[in-house]
Order: structure tokens, then C-alpha cells, then sequence
């Protein structure tokens, strides 16, 4: 065990993650100096994962001794807080590379304050020296300023020539500790990771931290108690290797016929079903979906396809939950759970780009507790499946524990940012002298829309969020619905804090007189909270459409103006009797909840 | 040369692109005047009439009905050119049917001895560009005539024996408002023609007055449906039927030739721009004097495009241009024209406009309501 070092790189995108990950691989003898290594990215397309790499063992030399490096990829958005922070449990230590033409960036902080969270010992490198404008010293103040490092803990090197790469192996056989843990003790391994096989069904990624495992063994998920028998264990080459067991401090991966995702959630410790280990790795966060929204196919009649992406999407990303909905104006759709609001996008974006799918997603919200008047507690994650006001006694939304790291520098503009989002603010510490953390209670509502995109303007990129959820509490939320000539639009409704509520359907409203075409009658729009008209807005109609000339010369010409204007209409969703331009759509979803109306 | 024997009637529409400038909303294929130009132009003209006539032989079983000289400015044409030109014209087709012999004319142009000999060439009918009645707007536009000309040389049509006049009108002009557009009406109705084209204002790209836009003050919506409906009112008291969406006629005095666009009916168009509906095929020629003469001395039709029209198309194409005739269409000569019926042809696009009362059904017809007057192009979008 103690020839075992598991590490990750935390790098900005483009300052040279893969390229030492290629010197890695040659060290390790996987690849020939030389030979392109197919793209990680272009492996996982193949299995339809896109949000990280898979990890890789390799056996690497060292002053006459054998090792065995664990390189363990983290999602490279630090906004995955509680993946990445999964990922960097599994490792001991982690490179932290910085390009030299690039200077330390905002993301690279972010991962390595995450790094030092979870007790990592971080070498500090700095990359790219051999290249002509590489400004090494600057880029070592930088690292020793803004992350307190000292000078002679960091490594200079080329990924690309292979300069000192091989101190930098050195260091980290020196530095980064070996696994600690026992082969006797009862199996204990973190699930870091997951993916779906067809015929293997669910594979899982662990890194054991105690114990062993086998083929044949009885295993159990401790956080639902499922338990499975192991069909095979391995490690990951470039392609998954069986072997007989992994033991204490290995890094790999086992199959056990599990053919619902949902049992396997990353976080989540496995053990032996007849020698349960005594407690579970801390830290581990159920996953419940938390963001829910619409998602309709945008042409009526691709339904089906839809339902066939989301469901293979599902497969590897089991923490999206997905329901029939339908809605008058859009048609047939889902309601799917998210875990967080870029857990949501990340899905649309995949089911756009990978899938291939036309898609119209509504506005996000989160799942309300409605307390009603004849005793009955209902869950409400739907606007569209919102009691009658009239029933309901009171409606709890759902509050989080939530944290902000960020240099000291930005405590007031978070502060401020705070103001605006319902929060109440916590406490403050200081793990460091370079960073501070926020701590506060805020309802889950306030940040799912744009939070993280305010957030990361207000800290100039630099502020990193956490969240648990906590609980439920009493609010004023109501439901708004906006209404197109008198016909409430049900894909718009939303659900607000009734403070906010005005502000959210002013600027939807507004919103929409900006991006609906002038129709040939009146269009009112208005925002109403039951029979209570909150906001309204008009669309002045435009009066003629008239073409005054057409002679015997001209019939193939303005047929084509004509049909130009007609092409145009094809993109248009109809609600009711208006037509509304698919990006125009598109915009009035996408309303943010700070977005005041001066 | 023999004279073809003939089965059917066809308009022939000869285009003469010479003006003395080119107006600033013009978007029409026209060249300044030039004679050397201009009798080039038509022996060229003739070039095309021969090769076409060699290439359609066909075309000897249809006789003249309607001709129509447009423009440009034909009033400018050189008499000695015209007449050789007419003549060259009834060696090749058959005049004997020949109802309605147009040309167009400027005011500044119309002239005694010039309409004289048109008449004996057998023009029954003189359209006039007048445009406007005030002079601010005339000058604003590029026209080279002022108000009181077009009086003058409407009265002098009238005494050289034209019975049946129109008078080309635009409203919606730049820096134009209702007031000075009431006046143009009334004036134009004074002179009591058999019939007025009243056209609002196209702003064309690429035109002088689109490259202006800006410095010009233009209608807005409420305006042009005021003097639309103005124009619309003050002519049908007056006697004239509102028949297609811009022209007004006395009984019995509907453009025979422009109907024959309106009800696609065969026609030929020869010279720069002009287009042709013939065979269930439509072709437009080239836009410019250059390619025109440079298509010719190859031997070659100037067509810049051509194309054949299969069922739907026709079908399509007939509705785009029928529906712009307030008497709209009908089904039983649809039936007639096609054998199948519009209401299963296009039953979901009659529903829909029906639904959106654009259009209404009497008997029949199908014809556009009031509102579908104003909104003729979503109907017409709906066809194609």
C-alpha cells in the first residue's frame, strides 16, 4: 500500500492537463513517446459520459522502485462542488499546474482551496516554461501571493518537452502520502463515480478505503442498504482491466448487475453485506433532485425522441428525474428533477448537443411543501399543478445551508449580493488569511436561476458556492400566471416569493413586449396572481400588411418576398392565436429572478 | 411573312426602359434616354421577338387580345421607331382581335403630334403617371412634371379622342400628410378618367429614397389605412369599382391587360425585365440593357429566369395572384381550370384564414373581408 500514491491534477482549461497526462501515460508505459494518445474526450463520447474522464492506473519506475499512480480526473467546473469535492476524497494529494503564459486563474483557486478542504497535499507546478513569452517568475509570485506557497515547493516544467517531469514524479512519490488504511478491516470504499453499461449494467468507480473486494462478494450501499453480488472487479488502463480484487488504497471499479442507476449515488460508501464497516465515509449527500422544470420537445411530434434521449441520458446521469407532463401550450413533455441548476443546464446542453434534440425547457423552480386546509401535506414541484389558493392553508419552501468561499477582497459585494436573495446571513471564517467563508441560510429559490452567474461577477470569477439543503420554512410564495390575451399560458406560470413576485412579472412582461412580434390584433399580456392582475402590457398590433403592386414581371419575385417572410412564420410557436418566435421564447424563459424594471 | 392562324387570345407586353431620369423610389428596370440607345434597343427587341417566335412556333395559334407598352416612360419613345416597331409587331401577330392597346406616359411628354399618330397605330388606352397633384411632392420624388401638366395633357388626350384614361396615383408619399393627399384625390377625380391606379408608397431597397429614408418623414400605419380607405371611399362614390387591391375602374373599363396577370392567363412580356406566363412556364428577362444585348448576340433568349409550374404550384400561383381581385375566386372556375376541388386543395389554409375572418365565403367565391383587404398579404402567404 505504501507504493501507492492517488492523486488528481487541478488545472484551468488549456494550461496543460492532458498534455501532462499524456507524460504520464509514457512514464507508465501505456503509450509510446510520441504517439498521439487519443483524446480523452473522444473516449468518453463513445461511452456518453462528457463531464470528466475516466481515471487511470499506471506503474511507474521510480529510483528502482515500483509505484502505482492513481491518476483520478475531478469535473472541471468547480461549480460541481460536491463531485469534484468526491472526486479529491479519493485522492491524497493533488498537482496543481499553472501555466506560465496564463498566470493563476480564478477557477484554479477555487479547485484548490476544494483541494486543501479535503486535507490534499498539493504540489504546486508551474507549466509551459519552455515556452518563449512564459513569464515563470511572475507566475511563482502569483502562486506563492495569492496561495501561499513557498518557492522551493514548486516544480518548473514542460508537459510538452518533458522537462522535469520526472522530478515532478519524484515529487510526488515524496510528497503525497501513501493510502492509509487497512486490508483487514471491513470493506469500506468511496463511490466516486459511475457509468452505464449495457451489459454489465451499472459500473461503479471506488476508491477503497479499508478492506477488500472480489468477485463474488456480497456488497451493500450504505446509504439505501441495496445490496449486490460482484460480477467483476478491475482498474482502469485505457479500457477497464479485471483483476482479482482491489484492497486498500487501490483505485477501480466493479460491476454487480445493478440495473437501476438510481441505486449507485456518487458520495456513497459500499461495503461487505456480512461485515459491515462501522460507519460510512462522511460527507455523503443523498441525491434528491432540487431544480425542476419543463422540458417539451420544441416540434409537437418529437415526443418520442425525446423521451429515448432523456432516457439514455438518464443512464449515466441517474440523478435527473424525469415524469410525463403536458402542457396546453407546449404539448407533451417531461417534468424532470435536477440536482442543480447547472446539473440542468449541463443536461440541456447534452440533450441539444448529443442527443440532438430541439428543446424547450421553462422556467426553473424548486419543490414547495403545501400544507392544505383539509390536513394533507402535497409535494408541488409544477406551477402547473398548483391547489387552488383557496385550499391551501400555507406553502414552505425549501432553505439551504450555503457557503461562499471567496478572497477577503469581496466580502462586501457578496454581502450586497446576499441582500438581494432573501439570505440570512450566518457567520464568516477565516481558514486562511487569503480566504474567507460565508456562511449563510437561503431559500433554495433565490439561487437556482442566476446565482452562480451573479455570484461569479460580483467576485470577478473567484467565489465558489455550496449548498445543503436544510429543511422547509414558511413563505409568502404564490403562484403567478401570465396570461396572452385573457388565456393563461400554462408553460409560463411560475411560483414566487410574493415580494418578488411583481418584479419577476414586470420584467417577463416586459420581456415579452420586446421579443413577440406585432401580431395582426392587440396582444395584452398580463401577470396574475389568481384573479389579481399584478403587471400588464400591451403589444400595439400592426395595422396592414399590404403588397400594393403585382404585375405580370414581378409574380416570381414578390412570391419570393413573400415566401421569405413565410419561412420566417415556420419558426414560430403558436400560442393560442399568437406567434411567437422560437428565440423569443427562448428569452422570455430565461427571465432572471434579479432582473428589476427601473 | 404569313400570318398565323388563331385559336386563342394572349397579352404581349413590350417594356421600354428609357427615361429622362429615374425617379427616386424607382425600382423599375429604366435608363436614362439616350437615341443611339434607344434604337439599339429596338432592333434588338425585334431580335428577341424572332427568336422567340422560332422557338415557341406554338404561339401562332394565339391571337392579340391586349398590348401594353410599359416602362420607363414610353411617351418619350421616337415616333419613326414606335411606328417601324408596331409594324414589325403585325407582320409577326394577329391584331384582329386586338381589344386594348396601352401606353404609358408621362405628362411632361404627352404630346399632339406624337398621340396623334399613337391613336392611328390603334392605342385605345393612355395610362398616365401622374402620381401626385403637389408640385413639393412631384419635385421630391424625381419627376420632371408639375401638378398642372397632368390637367393639361389629360385635357389634351381627351380632345385628341382617348376615351379610356388612367391615372397612376401614390399615397403614403414622403412628407406627405393626409391633407396634401385628400387634395391629390379630389384632383385626380376632377378629371373624371375610366380609371385610376392608386398605389401606396413601396420603399424599395437599393433605391435613392431607401438610401434617404431617414430625412423623410413617412406615414405611419394609421395614416395609410386613412388615405387608403380615403382614396377607396371618394373613387367608389364617384362611380369606379374598386377591383383589385390598388385599381379602381369605371364599368367596363377594368385593365384587360393587367387582369390577364390577376387570372394567369397566357402573356408575353419582351425587352428588359419583362416577364412571360405562357405553357404553365414563367419567365422573367435579364434587368439590364448589357446582358440583354449581350444574350441576344448569342443567340440566346435574355431570360434571367424560367420555370416550370407542376399542379400545386400552378394551383398556388393562380391563388397568390386571383386573390388580389376584389371579386376573389371562384370555385367553380377553379374547378374548371384544374378539375379538382380548392376547398380539398387547400382546405386547412381556408379554414385557418376563414377562422381569422380575412377572408369570407358567399356562394361560391371565396373573397377577402375588409380586414383581409388590409392584411391581403397573409392571405397571399397562405398559398404559397
Amino acid at each position: 500500500m505504501d507504493k501507492i500514491r492517488n492523486f488528481s491534477i487541478i488545472a484551468h482549461i488549456d494550461h496543460g492537463k492532458s498534455t501532462l497526462s499524456d507524460r504520464f501515460l509514457e512514464h507508465g508505459g501505456l503509450v509510446v513517446k510520441g504517439e498521439q494518445v487519443l483524446d480523452s474526450m473522444e473516449l468518453e463520447k463513445d461511452r456518453g459520459i462528457t463531464i470528466r474522464a475516466h481515471p487511470i492506473t499506471l506503474n511507474i519506475k521510480v529510483n528502482g522502485i515500483d509505484y502505482v499512480f492513481n491518476l483520478i480526473d475531478t469535473p472541471g467546473h468547480v461549480d460541481f462542488f460536491y463531485e469534484v469535492s468526491r472526486s479529491l476524497k479519493a485522492c491524497e494529494g493533488a498537482v496543481l499546474l499553472v501555466d506560465a503564459t496564463q498566470g493563476v486563474e480564478a477557477q484554479t483557486i477555487a479547485n484548490t482551496y476544494l483541494a486543501l478542504e479535503n486535507d490534499l497535499v498539493i504540489i504546486p507546478v508551474v507549466n509551459k516554461i519552455d515556452v518563449k513569452d512564459a513569464d515563470i517568475e511572475g507566475t511563482i509570485n502569483e502562486i506563492k501571493n495569492i496561495l501561499g506557497f513557498k518557492d522551493e515547493d514548486i516544480l518548473k516544467i514542460s508537459a510538452k518537452t518533458g522537462e522535469n517531469v520526472d522530478k515532478l514524479i519524484e515529487a510526488i512519490v515524496d510528497r503525497i502520502p501513501p493510502p492509509s488504511g487497512s486490508e483487514d478491516a471491513p470493506l469500506k470504499a468511496l463511490v466516486f463515480d459511475s457509468h452505464f453499461d449495457t451489459y454489465k449494467g451499472v459500473i461503479v468507480y471506488v476508491r477503497v478505503k479499508d478492506g477488500t473486494i472480489k468477485k463474488g462478494d456480497r456488497i451493500k450501499f450504505m446509504s439505501n442498504e441495496k445490496e449486490f453480488e460482484v460480477e467483476e472487479v478491475g482498474i482502469f488502463r485505457f479500457k477497464m482491466e479485471p483483476i482479482e480484487e482491489l484492497t486498500a488504497g487501490m483505485v477501480g471499479y466493479f460491476a454487480a448487475l445493478i440495473r437501476d442507476p438510481l441505486d449507485v449515488q456518487i458520495g456513497d460508501t459500499v461495503t461487505n453485506a456480512f461485515r459491515v464497516a462501522d460507519a460510512p465515509i462522511s460527507g455523503f449527500r443523498k441525491n434528491v433532485p432540487m431544480v425542476f422544470a419543463g422540458i417539451f420537445p420544441l416540434n409537437t411530434n418529437e415526443f418520442e425522441d425525446l423521451k429515448k434521449s432523456l432516457e439514455k441520458l438518464r443512464l449515466n446521469d441517474p440523478a435527473i428525474t424525469i415524469e410525463p407532463d403536458t402542457s396546453e401550450a407546449l404539448g407533451f413533455g417531461f417534468r424532470c428533477g435536477f440536482s442543480g441548476l447547472l446539473h440542468m443546464e449541463i443536461a440541456i446542453e447534452r440533450l441539444k448537443i448529443e442527443f440532438g434534440q430541439d428543446i424547450i425547457a421553462t422556467v426553473p423552480n424548486v419543490e414547495y411543501e403545501v400544507v392544505l386546509r383539509d390536513g394533507r401535506t402535497v409535494p408541488i414541484d409544477n406551477p402547473a399543478k398548483f391547489e387552488d389558493p383557496s385550499k391551501i392553508l400555507e406553502i414552505r419552501e425549501p432553505i439551504v445551508d450555503a457557503s461562499i468561499m471567496v478572497p477577503p477582497d469581496f466580502i462586501g459585494n457578496v454581502m450586497e449580493l446576499l441582500n438581494t436573495r432573501r439570505a440570512t446571513y450566518k457567520d464568516m471564517l477565516y481558514p486562511e488569511e487569503k480566504r474567507v467563508v460565508i456562511r449563510f441560510e437561503v431559500p433554495l429559490q433565490e439561487i437556482i436561476t442566476d446565482f452562480f452567474d451573479a455570484l461569479k461577477s460580483v467576485t470577478r470569477g473567484y467565489g465558489t458556492l455550496d449548498y445543503e439543503f436544510i429543511g422547509f420554512k414558511k413563505a409568502d410564495i404564490v403562484k403567478v400566471d401570465i396570461l396572452i390575451n385573457k388565456k393563461p399560458v400554462d408553460a409560463l406560470s411560475f411560483m414566487a416569493h410574493e415580494d418578488k413576485a411583481y418584479y419577476v412579472a414586470r420584467s417577463m412582461l416586459e420581456k415579452m413586449r420586446k421579443v413577440i412580434p406585432r401580431q395582426m390584433f392587440e396582444v395584452n399580456l398580463q401577470a396574475a396572481i389568481g384573479s389579481k392582475i399584478i403587471a400588464k402590457e400591451r403589444i400595439v398590433p400592426y395595422r396592414k400588411d399590404v403588397l400594393a403592386k403585382c404585375y405580370g414581371g414581378d409574380v416570381t419575385r414578390k412570391k419570393k418576398l413573400l415566401e421569405k417572410q413565410k419561412e420566417g412564420k415556420k419558426k414560430m410557436k403558436m400560442i393560442g392565436n399568437v406567434e411567437i418566435p422560437q428565440e423569443a421564447f427562448f428569452s422570455i424563459l430565461s427571465v432572471k429572478s434579479s432582473e428589476k424594471t427601473d | 411573312m404569313k400570318k398565323p392562324t388563331n385559336f386563342e387570345s394572349i397579352g404581349l407586353y413590350i417594356h421600354y426602359p428609357f427615361c429622362v431620369r429615374k425617379c427616386i423610389y424607382c425600382d423599375f428596370a429604366s435608363f436614362t434616354l439616350d437615341r443611339v440607345a434607344e434604337s439599339k434597343y429596338f432592333s434588338y427587341l425585334k431580335k428577341e421577338v424572332d427568336l422567340f417566335l422560332d422557338k415557341f412556333p406554338d404561339i401562332v395559334k394565339f391571337s392579340l387580345e391586349t398590348l401594353y407598352i410599359g416602362g420607363g416612360t414610353p411617351s418619350l419613345v421616337s415616333v419613326d421607331e414606335f411606328v417601324d416597331f408596331i409594324h414589325f409587331l403585325k407582320d409577326r401577330f394577329d391584331f384582329s382581335k386586338l381589344k386594348e392597346f396601352t401606353i404609358e406616359g408621362n405628362p411632361e411628354s404627352i404630346s399632339k403630334d406624337k398621340f396623334l399618330v399613337f391613336k392611328e397605330l390603334g392605342v385605345n388606352r393612355v395610362s398616365i403617371g401622374a402620381q401626385s397633384f403637389n408640385d413639393v411632392t412631384l419635385k421630391l420624388l424625381g419627376r420632371v412634371h408639375e401638378a398642372k401638366t397632368i390637367e393639361e395633357k389629360f385635357h389634351l388626350l381627351r380632345v385628341l379622342g382617348f376615351s379610356n384614361i388612367n391615372i397612376d396615383l401614390m399615397f403614403a408619399l414622403p412628407n406627405e400628410d393626409f391633407e396634401m393627399q385628400t387634395y391629390s384625390i379630389k384632383k385626380a377625380i376632377a378629371l373624371n378618367p375610366e380609371h385610376i391606379s392608386f398605389y401606396s408608397l413601396m420603399l424599395e431597397r437599393g433605391t435613392p429614397l431607401y438610401r434617404a429614408r431617414h430625412y423623410y418623414n413617412f406615414v405611419d400605419d394609421s395614416v395609410w389605412l386613412k388615405e387608403y380607405f380615403l382614396g377607396k371611399k371618394i373613387f367608389t362614390q364617384n362611380g369606379f369599382v374598386h377591383y383589385e387591391i390598388s385599381n379602381f375602374a369605371k364599368p367596363g373599363f377594368f385593365s384587360l391587360h393587367n387582369l390577364k396577370y390577376w387570372e394567369s392567363f397566357p402573356y408575353i412580356g419582351f425587352g428588359v425585365s419583362a416577364g412571360s406566363f405562357l405553357n404553365n412556364r414563367r419567365s422573367v428577362n435579364v434587368m439590364n440593357l448589357k446582358s440583354y444585348f449581350a444574350k441576344l448576340d448569342k443567340g440566346e433568349l435574355p431570360i434571367s429566369f424560367t420555370k416550370r409550374l407542376n399542379g400545386k404550384a400552378l394551383k398556388s400561383d393562380y391563388l397568390f395572384m386571383k386573390f388580389r381581385l376584389l371579386e376573389g375566386v371562384s370555385l367553380t372556375d377553379y374547378y374548371k381550370k384544374f378539375g379538382s376541388f380548392l376547398e380539398s386543395d387547400f382546405a386547412v389554409e381556408l379554414e385557418k384564414l376563414k377562422k381569422s375572418k380575412l377572408i369570407k365565403q358567399t356562394k361560391n367565391k371565396l373573397t377577402l373581408t375588409a380586414l383581409g383587404l388590409r392584411f391581403v398579404n397573409v392571405v397571399l402567404k397562405e398559398f404559397i
